[in-house]
């Protein structure tokens, strides 16, 4: 029989949460379950990038927007979170949810999407209770270098949309030791 | 202060708590060897080149692969009433195995009364529930079946993809008097 491994729980927000209730069928606790080794692993911070940077910036009607960031080689991209904003048309304000609107995240290094096509945002948005906030991907997806993200956003109403997509990353820190910093100075001439 | 931290021996003290490197644990083991292996498999031409499928010598949406297939999906209609509503004229489905590019787009009135950009027709292209970059609010006609128009960013199509070609006609766009709209997608798809 195999040994059965018990390690402590991580301390850290998703074990905070004291929302949070562990059902053994559920797809959240499930994806925890495979962020187990980024979560005990040393030596990761928390980078979240959003799309679009500005919030006030609306995707036109029946329109596509694209967007691409660079992280660092070596993060791990591990939730989402989407939501729509608002919404007008002809000027006038209008009701929008997350489903007017398609998302595809596209590790450009690879060429890989997360996705097969674009897909639903309203999956992707939390509804603050079957689907918990951020919204987790089934396991962590590794970024290596150069680390460009493509994000595409597509409105399929004929409304003019504001909205935002939030990526959370476990980035890699790298510890700078004194010789690596001298190091560094001194190809920037700066050498002390 | 600046967040380089504090000289000690040759190594940085962190200036606070939040700065303090923890030494790599087994977990980062784990998750360096998997960066290890994706490394490799990228250096090798990523998952594309193992996954099994046609290796092409150039772009096949650029260029037409022998092992293609030429596509002429054409379609009419008469005058759909003015009622605002996306008007169905032609609709295909991608052959599952192949994916595809169409090259060429027609979109045609040829009744009387149509003032290129007026808004009183508006055709889209639909791939799937998103609509094509540029081609979702086109108020203007685009080439003829004698003269079919290039389309200059080409649209690539995907294996299992339900492309459709929608037609809106303006409420009270009563200046269009008969005649019929035309849509045709031209291209072609190469097996995967």
């Amino acid at each position: 029989m195999q040994d059965v491994v018990m390690l402590p729980q991580v301390v850290d927000g998703f074990s905070y949460n004291s929302n949070l209730l562990w059902v053994q069928g559920r797809y959240w606790p499930n994806a925890i379950a495979q962020m187990d080794i980024l979560r005990r692993a040393a030596n990761f911070r928390a980078r979240w990038f959003v799309f679009p940077d500005d919030i006030d910036q609306p995707i036109q009607p029946y329109d596509t927007a694209y967007y691409e960031t660079q992280v660092n080689g070596g993060s791990y991209l591990w939730g989402l979170n989407f939501a729509s904003i608002s919404a007008t048309n002809g000027g006038e304000p209008a009701e929008t949810t997350a489903a007017d609107l398609l998302i595809q995240i596209e590790d450009s290094c690879t060429g890989i999407p997360l996705y097969q096509d674009y897909a639903q945002a309203a999956g992707n948005s939390a509804n603050f209770n079957s689907r918990c906030l951020p919204v987790l991907l089934s396991q962590p997806r590794l970024i290596l270098d150069p680390g460009n993200i493509t994000v595409s956003i597509s409105n399929r109403t004929g409304n003019v949309i504001t909205c935002q997509l939030l990526l959370h990353f476990a980035e890699p820190c790298r510890i700078i030791t004194e010789e690596n910093r001298q190091k560094a100075l001194r190809m920037i001439g700066g050498a002390r | 202060m600046s967040s380089v931290g504090i000289p000690l021996g040759n190594f940085f003290f962190p200036v606070n708590v939040s700065n303090r490197a923890f030494l790599p644990n087994k977990f980062n083991a784990c998750l360096d060897r998997n960066a290890q292996i994706w490394t490799q498999i990228n250096s090798k031409g990523g998952l594309k080149a193992i996954c099994p499928g046609m290796k092409y010598e150039t772009a096949p949406w650029v260029k037409m692969p022998p092992q293609a297939k030429r596509f002429s999906e054409i379609n009419s209609i008469p005058l759909p009433a003015d009622n605002g509503t996306d008007t169905l004229v032609l609709s295909f489905l991608v052959p599952y195995g192949y994916d595809g590019v169409a090259v060429t787009t027609v979109a045609n009135y040829t009744g009387q009364g149509f003032v290129e950009g007026s808004g009183d027709l508006t055709w889209r292209i639909q791939l799937n529930e998103r609509y094509v970059k540029n081609y979702g609010n086109l108020q203007t006609q685009v080439g003829s079946l004698t003269i079919p128009t290039n389309i200059g960013n080409s649209v690539r199509l995907l294996s299992g993809q339900l492309v459709q070609f929608f037609v809106n006609r303006r409420v009270n766009s009563i200046s269009l008097t008969g005649g019929r709209i035309i849509c045709a997608l031209l291209g072609w798809w190469w097996p995967r």
